[in-house]
């Protein structure tokens, strides 16, 4: 195990201690994590960033590069968002979102997944850099790094969190997160788990029984676990090192149980402890369930908001699905993955070779990324309805551009949030110059900025975006990812800084 | 150096080898000579065709002792490497409810329901893939929970004591729990440390509460613990000589494969007392064991289903959803193909007449088990029970609804499915997937028109798709008499189905044929087939394949497999409980390599 980041003392800690003066509290009792969620509040009134958090969201079917990309009239800086069927629209959509996030989103044109294979496989790049092989990624995915590794997440109640809609399989077309050695992470994809797992153990109120109940039950749990971690110990000392991984990431997953059963949390006013969420009749596609996708997505979103509020957790990742089932709300085909995903044929905008396309087959694909983004402009108003926005990075992706290609080329790349001003918000960054041929027969309706791209134009690999995130958490990497080139995975995305 | 004599007759091999060894091992070998099959290390059977197998001595001491680590002619013995490995889901369900099946109220309800799903390997789930991650350890820590509260109706036979109010009995009554539950649930006697500090755990849950709060607690912790949640295959715990290469397993490590192997479960009390008796070293011990199993338990017989299931994935079934506007009576004929792909392989394993229970027989049947709706189904007749029904065309497992469901889309057949399932797990030819090619898949769009035969045409026309389809494409194309859910079409859209194929792909099955049933006949009779199944047995027996991440040491290890098996009589080699057999009865199964 790599050695553990040395926890930097924060400046806030003096405001801090100021605070719990003024409110009376001894030392050691504010040592227990529910003080924190005042606390935040109170750093934040006085001008502190709070923790970096980082959720991570992958949407499906790619991307219609055609509405997505930048207009002839955008600039970097000075770009619309409320044209006919732009994808991006929610980012700008204050009737419905509370407010416009314009000013706290980089939108990235041209970015690829350096998957080494085409195919739904590819989600699994997207936090971790690793060219695919044999199904799997390679390495551990950035936000695992970065929570468990670096250890970032140990000092929340759950390190990470991994919510998904509608589908539970452990493969990569499913999974973001990754252990070490690239073993897939489970997914939580019912609502009533998740809020379990979030926020089993949270003390409402200070009922005596309550409260001893909830102290007993941390001191047979300790105990209990004391056991198991001992148990494991003695087994793993028995292994040869590469069998160890395995009871490595065991020990791992017991210390979540062990801060939660250290001190269990206590709603305050500033974190309320969130309505457990009603028991959908099935969750998983397989089942049927479909229909409840979208109230689905919005519960777990809702949790995850309250989660990261109340800093339970400080990194999270999410797989959207889509709703393709007879009369869905986008009024889509009922097989959003054949008849529209498939029936897309762009014009490899993004992707370096342009040709025709067939217009008619871009708004289908266009509504299924506009109803994506729209969940992500929902986290953002949530997050900022609680107030933790500014201090959150929201990584939004999909495993492919072009969906009926298959191509991991040019997926949309979305980041949101506050990221506590670590990355310049409110940009459109092109990373190459694409031409549409003005021969087209039936030229779109506007002509977007043109150059020739030129043969020195190399394709650039999300691996430099999971680098730039990693030094915005304070994490002084400079590769990240396994790729056969190793030249791919060094550096970060000057663009962002 | 030697040479060796391989003479093979009709299933009967003889060894003669020429040693410039020890006498010692002369006689031995002598001594071993033409014997068959049942002690390890009597590996005679090399074919000249096949250079590539491992020279292996039959070394002596074939019951466990002797050389450690190396042939006679020095080269390292093949053997699986040590490792450990967690259970899976289902064998988490077996083991719980062996260990307190009658206390529980529901002993149908499975306790890894709600859990995260196993990684598969290869199409199985008992794999060396399976972790606890975050999610799992949560859910393992929340299900010991509950299944300890829900035992304690039973502790008065659980853990029995004069007194449950805390009194200075109470713990030697703890003690003596802990020894005798602690060791069925770690299928093993508990070390010192483990009782002690089990001990510790009980003084915890007792303290200002009562005896059967410590019970419980004890546990809650063993159902989570290392010793109950993975199996070893490390041998002794003492440390071993810098030198050694190789190791024995324990007794207690053998009785715990054998029982999960053969019945998904942990090893029964007759397992548990041979094991101590140190019976278990013996090839002949261990066969009869698993003859025992066989007959005595009726877990052994859902367990052969599971495997088989899994070989073929029909156990996706439970979870393959169609299109209803174009299969709208599937949702009805779903849960009769789940009950077919049990309750078929389930009789075709039950029969033990000669030659019955086997891959030949479940691929070639030219009956199933079903109701008069399934029966229907096949256009034939049936009883409103479900029994025997007589099938006119239909052969095998590959022509029922389960396996023609499965390997299909939601609403179309899909040829390339079905024959690379053909190709990967009855021909074991390893079928790369597209994507590690970087071949870019395109599906052939909905055509009104065309079949979906003719759309996939470009596999036979486009010379990059055409060395690997016309193997897959070859196989796949003659199921396409069955439609995405299995049923029998004569037509699609309108044109003639085109079920006929022509095999090229230097098997012992190439030929033509003019529809799966036909070609499933074939399938039953053919000796690669029949490897290959076996090879599946093995890889689902040792919990490893071709994807798993050890799989350059697994390989070497396979072929020795093949090599003891093959040395069956050829009417044993397609039997599922002789092939584990052989497994069960070789050093592979008793010994492991050290890195």
């Amino acid at each position: 195990m790599t050695p553990r980041a040395r926890r930097v003392i924060p400046t806030r800690t003096i405001h801090r201690r100021a605070f719990l003066r003024g409110v009376g509290v001894s030392a050691a009792l504010a040592s227990l994590p529910f003080y924190r969620p005042l606390e935040h509040a109170f750093a934040q009134s006085m001008g502190e960033t709070l923790p970096l958090k980082f959720i991570g969201v992958c949407q499906p079917h790619g991307l219609c590069a055609e509405h997505y990309t930048m207009r002839a009239t955008d600039s970097e800086r000075v770009f619309d968002l409320r044209y006919d069927n732009c994808p991006l629209r929610p980012f700008d959509e204050p009737e419905t979102y509370g407010q416009s996030f314009k000013d706290r989103i980089v939108i990235i044109e041209g970015l690829d997944l350096g998957s080494n294979v085409n195919g739904h496989d590819s989600a699994a790049t997207i936090l971790t850099g690793s060219a695919i092989t044999s199904k799997k990624p390679q390495n551990i995915s950035l936000d695992q790094f970065l929570a468990l590794e670096r250890g970032l997440g140990l000092a929340t109640r759950v390190t990470s969190v991994q919510l998904a809609v509608g589908d539970a399989e452990l493969n990569s077309e499913f999974c973001l997160s990754y252990g070490a050695g690239g073993e897939p992470l489970s997914k939580i994809v019912d609502p009533v788990a998740a809020f379990e797992l979030l926020f089993r153990g949270v003390v409402v109120g200070t009922d005596p029984k309550a409260v001893a109940e909830a102290e007993r039950q941390q001191r047979l749990g300790k105990s209990l676990l004391d056991y198991v971690r001992g148990d494991l110990g003695r087994l793993r000392g028995r292994l040869a090192s590469a069998e160890r991984q395995k009871l490595d990431q065991h020990l791992d997953s017991l210390r979540d149980i062990e801060k939660q059963l250290a001190a269990p949390a206590s709603a305050t006013k500033s974190c309320a402890l969130p309505g457990r969420p009603v028991a959908f009749p099935h969750v998983l596609r397989s089942d049927g369930a479909a229909p409840y996708f979208d109230a689905i997505t919005d519960a777990h979103i809702e949790l995850l908001a309250q989660a990261v509020a109340c800093d339970i957790t400080r990194f999270a990742t999410l797989n959207l699905a889509d709703l393709s089932y007879e009369g869905n709300p986008l009024g889509l085909p009922k097989d959003n993955h054949a008849d529209v995903a498939h029936a897309y044929r762009g014009t490899g905008l993004g992707s370096g070779a342009l040709h025709e396309g067939e217009p008619k087959t871009w708004l289908p694909l266009t509504k299924i990324n506009r109803y994506s983004f729209g969940k992500t402009a929902r986290l953002m108003q949530r997050l900022s309805e609680l107030g933790v926005l500014d201090s959150t990075l929201i990584y939004t992706s999909a495993s492919m551009g072009d969906p009926s290609q298959h191509n991991p080329g040019n997926v949309p790349t979305v980041l949101a949030g506050g990221a506590n001003g670590k990355f310049r918000m409110g940009r459109r960054i092109r990373l190459h110059d694409d031409c549409l041929h003005n021969t087209m027969p039936s030229p779109l309706p506007w002509s977007p900025a043109c150059q020739d791209r030129s043969a020195d134009d190399a394709r650039v690999f999300n691996n430099k975006l999971l680098v730039s995130i990693a030094q915005a958490f304070g994490i002084d990497i400079d590769n990240f990812g396994t790729q056969s080139d190793g030249g791919v995975t060094h550096g970060a995305l000057s663009e962002l800084t | 150096m030697y040479k060796r004599v391989t003479d093979r007759r009709g299933g009967q091999s003889c060894i003669g080898a020429i040693a410039i060894v020890t006498a010692s091992f002369w006689a031995a070998v002598g001594l071993l000579g033409c014997e068959r099959g049942l002690e390890p290390g009597a590996t005679g059977t090399r074919e000249r065709a096949r250079p590539w197998l491992p020279h292996y001595a039959a070394v002596a001491g074939a019951d466990g002792a002797g050389t450690a680590g190396a042939t006679a002619d020095g080269r390292a013995e093949v053997l699986l490497p040590a490792r450990i490995r967690r259970l899976s889901s289902a064998e988490y369900d077996g083991s719980v409810a062996a260990l307190l099946g009658g206390a529980l109220p529901d002993v149908t309800h499975k306790p890894s329901r709600g859990f995260a799903p196993d990684a598969r390997q290869g199409g199985f789930t008992v794999n060396e893939a399976q972790r606890v991650d975050a999610v799992l350890a949560k859910q393992l820590f929340a299900a010991a929970a509950q299944l300890a509260a829900e035992a304690r109706g039973s502790f008065t036979q659980l853990a029995p004591c004069a007194a449950h109010e805390l009194s200075a009995d109470s713990e030697g009554c703890a003690r003596a729990f802990i020894a005798d539950f602690g060791a069925r649930a770690y299928r093993r006697p508990l070390s010192e440390e483990e009782s002690t500090g089990l001990l510790e755990v009980y003084r915890a849950g007792a303290l200002a509460a009562t005896y059967d709060d410590g019970v419980e607690l004890v546990i809650r912790a063993l159902l989570q613990s290392a010793g109950f949640l993975y199996v070893t295959e490390l041998g002794p715990a003492a440390p071993v000589r810098d030198d050694e290469r190789t190791v024995a397993l324990t007794a207690y490590e053998l009785a715990s494969e054998l029982a999960y192997l053969m019945t998904g479960g942990p090893p029964d009390a007759a397992l548990l007392t041979a094991a101590a008796a140190g019976e278990l070293d013996s090839a002949q011990a261990r066969r009869d064991q698993v003859m025992r199993l066989r007959r005595e338990q009726p877990a052994t017989r859902d367990q052969l289903v599971h495997i088989l299931h899994e070989w073929l994935e029909l156990d996706r079934i439970a979870i393959t959803a169609k299109d209803s506007a174009f299969y709208p009576t599937y949702e009805s004929l779903q849960p009769l193909f789940l009950a077919e792909s049990h309750d078929f392989i389930a009789a075709v394993l039950d029969d033990d007449s000669a030659g019955a229970s086997d891959v030949s027989t479940l691929l070639n049947a030219d009956w199933t088990i079903g109701d008069q709706l399934l029966a229907a189904f096949y256009d034939t007749k049936g009883s409103e029970e479900a029994a025997r029904i007589a099938l006119p065309t239909r052969r095998g497992i590959l022509n029922q609804g389960a396996f023609l469901a499965v390997h299909s889309h939601a609403y179309e057949s899909a040829p390339v499915l079905r024959g690379a399932v053909i190709a990967r797990r009855l021909a074991c030819i390893p079928v790369p997937a597209p994507d590690t090619l970087g071949i870019s898949v395109t599906a052939p769009p909905a055509d009104p028109v065309l079949t979906t035969r003719q759309r996939f045409a470009e596999h036979d026309a486009n010379p990059s798709c055409a060395p690997c389809h016309k193997t897959i494409d070859g196989f796949g194309n003659a199921f396409e008499q069955y439609d995405g859910m299995g049923g029998r079409r004569l037509t699609e859209n309108s044109v003639m189905v085109d079920s006929t194929t022509l095999i090229a792909a230097g098997l012992d099955f190439d030929g033509a044929y003019a529809d799966s049933d036909a070609l499933a006949a074939a399938l039953a009779t053919s000796p690669v087939v029949a490897e290959c199944f076996a090879r599946n047995l093995f890889r689902s027996a040792t919990a490893r394949g071709p994807d798993s991440r050890s799989a350059t040491d697994t390989q070497a290890s396979e072929d020795e497999f093949i090599a003891l098996w093959r040395e069956l009589p050829e009417h044993e080699r397609g039997n599922v409980v002789d092939t584990l057999a052989v497994f069960v009865t070789s050093r592979l199964f008793t010994h492991r390599s050290l890195p």
